[in-house]
């Protein structure tokens, strides 16, 4: 490397420093009174959209609960789906931040933060479905729900719809796996068959081979049960094969690049989650959806909704001068139907809540709740 | 309490240390480049992992864990002998996406993508190392007695036969060695301490799943292997300290909250640019690879 090259590089990181130091400089100092939360999401990676959109939640919410005087405060750490990196983002969040709260998003991630939390006797609110997720202690929370509720309700749905055979698509990894079984579970006590149910890894993109097993097998109901961008995928390559009968899918699918990707293929998909867009009745939500729609340029995805919910729920408690760790998990076990966008909040024993699922559809490139 | 955080962070060293020093046997001193060691590393967690859950006592599984590896490595080592330089980094990259593949798909044995939740902390006489401050210690010994194991390795005269291949290995057969089977030693060896770093890494972070166990989790590792100096024990401590720690003062720059995951990223890559540009044989590099 040359000299310029080198001054280049010189520069470069000068610059960055001296930014960051401005930044840092200009900040305001926080106060005593503020209670903090540890973020770990995956800000980077291929999975970068998820966080970014429970980002979107968070500083949507923060906006509205520091308005008057600052009561809390959000620290990102990006896990980049690491372990590793997502252990010691909680080690420095709980010990050095000393956050009372911590959020993490992927249910990998989520699961190696969970000790850890639990031990430092810190609240993990997990945004994720994992089944039983909960259950590893008493600090550990949900606002998602339970995924095989999930399946159930698209089980539901099927046999209302008479349909007799079904086939399955599902992403490998613990939530997908739980709506799987819901629906099956469902679908199969009522006498009807799941004729075939493949699952599929996050590195493929060509599911030709699934659907042409799937189109020889003839189910009347198709459930793509995966993240945003596989539905689209697998959306637009079933329609090529012709296939022609309804699909169904789940929660998490409601964004801008599902959309783009499946484009008219994705009208008359319908899916099931816990948002309420229409039926808010409360006009401060109301007004949070529209803010949002302004801001990014797309309805709230559920995966905001989520994390904007909770940090409202968890200053509604601040406010009442809760501040601390463990008296924030009491007051957070007494919660009873906390409105939120994406749901009531009542949680159970174990630190989950049971929503209802709703249907919704897309209709002319729109995310419409389903009607008959 | 801050130091919570450092022992955590300490733990974490002390594991990329078994990694590296054992990498840097392989690629330092036998100048095998081989990039199958995080599949040894894999075997070792889940072999670890496993027979922790079934009730193993933690000698038992942590010996088993390098062993296991160990006979990975050994096997690794017939298919590819006669392979040298990017062919033998190809090979063995290939059996690190066999090793992968089989822990996302043998979903019986691994549970696949699920990964392996509540894997027990180490017991040893009666004593559960639970906290992290003893976990800490434990980790500690395990790699002095690596750290003292491969420093013996590579100044006996077996150690220097080793350097001996790498700089030249038809002078070296022609001298009467079987460079083979040295070479084959070598990376058994290797195998056997990453299996031994995996083992520690399933009991500390007490979850698994076969997304720790990637290419991308090897990079860091031969990192700290290149930047540390190629066949220098010394560098590679040093190496992995520093590389450990330097994300680590990038958290508490301010960054605003839009760009803080990007942000880090691109100091961390541009330092260890720099790094590279004024030191390209890493700290106290004697060789240079084919």
């Amino acid at each position: 490397m040359n000299k310029t090259a080198k001054t280049i590089l010189w520069v470069v990181i000068i610059v960055i420093v001296i930014g960051a130091i401005w930044y840092g400089v200009t900040r305001k100092p926080t106060t005593e009174e503020v209670i903090k939360i540890g973020a770990i999401l995956p800000l980077t990676g291929k999975n970068a959209s998820y966080g970014e959109r429970t980002q979107r939640g968070i500083e949507l919410a923060l906006e509205e609960v520091n308005k008057e005087e600052k009561i809390i405060e959000v620290i990102y750490e990006d896990s980049r789906g690491d372990l590793k990196e997502a252990a010691s983002a909680a080690q420095k969040l709980i010990n050095i931040d000393k956050v009372q709260v911590l959020f993490s998003q992927l249910s990998g991630v989520s699961q190696a933060i969970a000790p850890i939390a639990q031990e430092n006797k810190i609240i993990l609110f997990g945004f994720t479905s994992t089944p039983g997720f909960t259950k590893q202690g008493d600090y550990i929370f949900s606002n998602r729900g339970d995924a095989t509720n999930i399946g159930k309700r698209l089980g539901e749905f099927a046999i209302e719809k008479e349909y007799k055979k079904a086939a399955i698509v599902y992403l490998n990894n613990e939530t997908h796996k739980g709506i799987e079984e819901g629906f099956r579970e469902i679908f199969e006590n009522n006498d009807r068959s799941v004729v075939i149910s493949e699952l599929h890894e996050k590195t493929e993109t060509d599911f030709r081979t699934i659907l042409t097993k799937i189109k020889a097998a003839q189910p009347q109901v198709i459930l793509f049960s995966s993240r945003d961008k596989y539905v689209a995928m697998m959306l637009v390559q079933a329609r090529e094969l012709g296939l022609d009968q309804q699909v169904l899918s789940v929660q998490g699918i409601d964004s801008k690049s599902f959309l783009e990707i499946a484009q008219h293929t994705a009208e008359g998909i319908i899916y099931a989650q816990t948002i309420v867009y229409e039926d808010i009745t409360n006009p401060e939500l109301q007004e949070t959806l529209k803010e949002h729609q302004n801001r990014y340029g797309e309805p709230m995805s559920l995966y905001a909704a989520n994390s904007y919910d909770v940090v409202k729920l968890l200053a509604k408690i601040v406010k009442t001068g809760i501040k601390t760790s463990p008296a924030i998990k009491i007051a957070l076990l007494e919660t009873r139907d906390f409105p939120g966008i994406s749901g009531d909040i009542t949680f159970d024993e174990t630190g989950n809540v049971h929503k209802e699922n709703k249907l919704f559809t897309v209709k002319n490139g729109q995310f419409v709740p389903y009607e008959e | 309490m801050i130091s919570a955080y450092f022992i955590h962070l300490l733990i974490l060293i002390g594991i990329y240390l078994i990694l590296a020093i054992s990498l840097q046997l392989s690629v330092g001193f036998t100048g095998l480049l081989n990039l199958g060691h995080i599949a040894f590393y894999c075997v070792g967690a889940y072999a670890s992992a496993l027979l922790a859950l079934n009730g193993f006592p933690f000698w038992i599984y942590f010996l088993a864990a390098g062993f296991l590896a160990m006979i990975f490595g050994f096997l690794l080592s017939i298919p590819t002998k006669k392979l040298k330089g990017d062919y033998l980094a190809l090979a063995t990259l290939g059996f690190s996406f066999v090793i992968y593949a089989v822990a996302l798909n043998w979903t019986g044995l691994t549970r696949g993508p699920l990964g392996l939740p509540g894997i027990p902390r180490p017991t040893l006489f009666g004593f559960t190392f639970s906290d992290n401050v003893s976990f800490l210690i434990l980790t500690f010994i395990i790699v002095l007695i690596s750290y003292l194991i491969i420093k013996k390795i590579t100044i006996s005269p077996f150690g220097k036969v080793l350097e001996a291949t790498r700089d030249d290995e038809l002078a070296t057969r022609v001298l009467g060695k079987n460079t083979f089977k040295m070479k084959s030693i070598s990376l058994a060896t290797s195998a056997f301490f990453a299996g031994l770093a995996g083992s520690l890494y399933a009991s500390y972070i007490t979850f698994i799943d076969p997304s720790s166990f990637t290419l991308l989790q090897l990079i860091p590792v031969l990192c700290i292997v290149i930047i540390g100096g190629l066949a220098s024990l010394k560098g590679t401590i040093i190496a992995t300290i520093i590389l450990v720690l330097l994300p680590e003062p990038l958290r508490f720059i301010g960054f605003p909250s839009s760009i803080v995951g990007p942000a880090r990223q691109i100091i961390y890559g541009l330092i260890l640019l720099l790094i590279l540009v004024y030191r390209p044989k890493g700290f106290y590099g004697k060789v240079e690879l084919e």
